[in-house]
């Protein structure tokens, strides 16, 4: 039977949120990833195809963000598809938003 | 160590991260932090009040995480819980601002204090269970103490004796609490406190301005309004008394997606219980400019107070003379965060 093996990357990944929000959360690979002032750093090396970021942004509706983010495995650059540059939002409803990336590593 | 600065600019009552709570015209209020990332736990803020009692003020606020090891960010159900310290001065200008500028006159009254306050935020699963709803609340007890230097004339009194000068030394202890909601598309602030304090009956007394600087010779006839006199030239006049008072006051904000989050709408009706008064009702409107984009950022606030509706100190004049106040509110904010 056929086996996948998936090589130990270096993985860093960068985000700064800018705008008055309450409070943001950032989860990383399912863990908390403290943020100081919403800028986060994340340098870890995992066996990975995909580095899962969510973003959980709370505060009053109507409050607009811009996160801008940076991701490089084995010093190259990495980008979300979907996402590939500047995130700009509104928390627009029951003051919260989530925002998640997946990007292949 | 980083240090990081954020500046916002204004402030009013109830409005959100890093900003007052329950301000009014006389500036009271204690500025906490929502930004709870556990990294925004340092605030210092400073503020104006023009009106006719102006001040100035200055908060520091630091605050600590307390669940921060068992916090599940993936959970529903799942809440924060802060708890922080601040401290506050502020001090009156009897004159109005001029007398901040051109004389650095800031004794007619200080207060000092200091406060505590337990603050917790909530996400919960919204009702159709489809999406997530964030709401907080702030528990805040305060405690301070004021100085004031006031200033009395009394035409029954020998020419001589008209104007005389009394240290008062008051305080105010008081309890807080404010929920913050955002249902749907709106944000909606509610909030109450009960308070008492040790206080005088000078803000209801009529006032004079005397600008009389002449020297007026005879037996027992000379008086003297001396134009550097720290405390300008407005004095008091009628029966000076000092009391215990309770106040209870309800707060509410609105700041409805209608208007684009570009308006704030504050009620705050309150009674005053002393023995020297009747219950005494007053009422307060605010209106905020709020930043584009930051709608928890006041970039000013016109603020309308209706102070004993009932007239319970029996005072002279019209129910506008007596009663209505107006004020605008702004203030510069300064968030710093440590790890």
């Amino acid at each position: 039977m056929p086996s996948t093996r998936i090589a130990i990357k270096e993985v860093k990944f960068n985000a700064t949120l800018v705008g008055s929000i309450d409070n943001l959360d950032v989860v990383i690979q399912g863990k908390l990833i403290l943020n100081q002032a919403f800028v986060v750093a994340y340098d870890q090396k995992i066996n990975s195809t995909k580095l899962q970021v969510i973003f959980q942004i709370s505060g009053f509706n109507g409050t607009g963000f811009t996160i801008q983010y940076s991701c490089t495995s084995a010093g190259k650059i990495k980008i979300d598809p979907v996402y590939p540059a500047d995130i700009i939002g509104t928390v627009a409803t029951n003051g919260y938003i989530e925002i998640s990336l997946s990007i292949p590593i | 160590m980083k240090l990081y600065l954020l500046l916002i600019l204004a402030s009013i009552s109830t409005l959100a991260s890093a900003q007052d709570y329950f301000q009014d015209r006389h500036n009271n209020g204690n500025p906490i932090i929502f930004s709870a990332d556990g990294s925004h736990n340092l605030l210092f803020s400073a503020g104006v009040n023009v009106s006719d009692k102006s001040s100035v003020k200055a908060n520091l606020y630091r605050q600590y995480w307390l669940n921060e090891s068992t916090y599940q960010p993936l959970a529903v159900p799942r809440q924060k819980d802060f708890l922080g310290w601040g401290i506050s001065i502020k001090a009156n200008l009897t004159n109005g601002l001029g007398s901040l500028f051109s004389a650095g006159n800031l004794n007619a009254a200080f207060n000092g204090g200091a406060y505590l306050a337990y603050t917790q935020l909530t996400w919960k699963t919204t009702a159709d269970g489809k999406g997530t709803y964030y709401s907080n609340w702030a528990l805040i007890l305060s405690q301070n103490l004021n100085y004031a230097s006031y200033q009395f004339f009394n035409p029954a009194q020998p020419y001589n004796n008209q104007l005389s000068v009394h240290n008062f030394h008051g305080q105010v202890t008081a309890l807080s609490y404010v929920l913050q909601l955002h249902p749907k598309k709106d944000n909606l602030l509610i909030g109450a406190s009960l308070s008492f304090s040790h206080r005088s009956n000078y803000d209801n007394l009529q006032s004079v301005l005397i600008t009389n600087d002449s020297l007026i010779s005879g037996a027992g006839k000379v008086r003297t309004v001396q134009e550097t006199n720290d405390n300008g030239n407005i004095y008091a006049f009628g029966r000076f008394q000092e009391y215990t008072n309770y106040n209870f006051r309800l707060n509410a904000t609105f700041i409805p997606a209608a208007f684009e989050y570009k308006v704030g709408f504050t009620i705050y009706p309150s009674v005053d219980i002393s023995p020297i008064y009747r219950v005494r009702y007053n009422a307060g409107l605010a209106l905020s400019y709020l930043k584009d984009k930051s709608p928890s950022t006041p970039i000013a606030s016109l603020i309308f107070e209706f102070d004993d509706l009932n007239n319970s100190s029996n005072r002279q004049g019209s129910f506008l003379s007596r009663s209505f106040n107006v004020s605008i509110a702004t203030s510069l904010n300064i968030l710093t965060g440590t790890r």
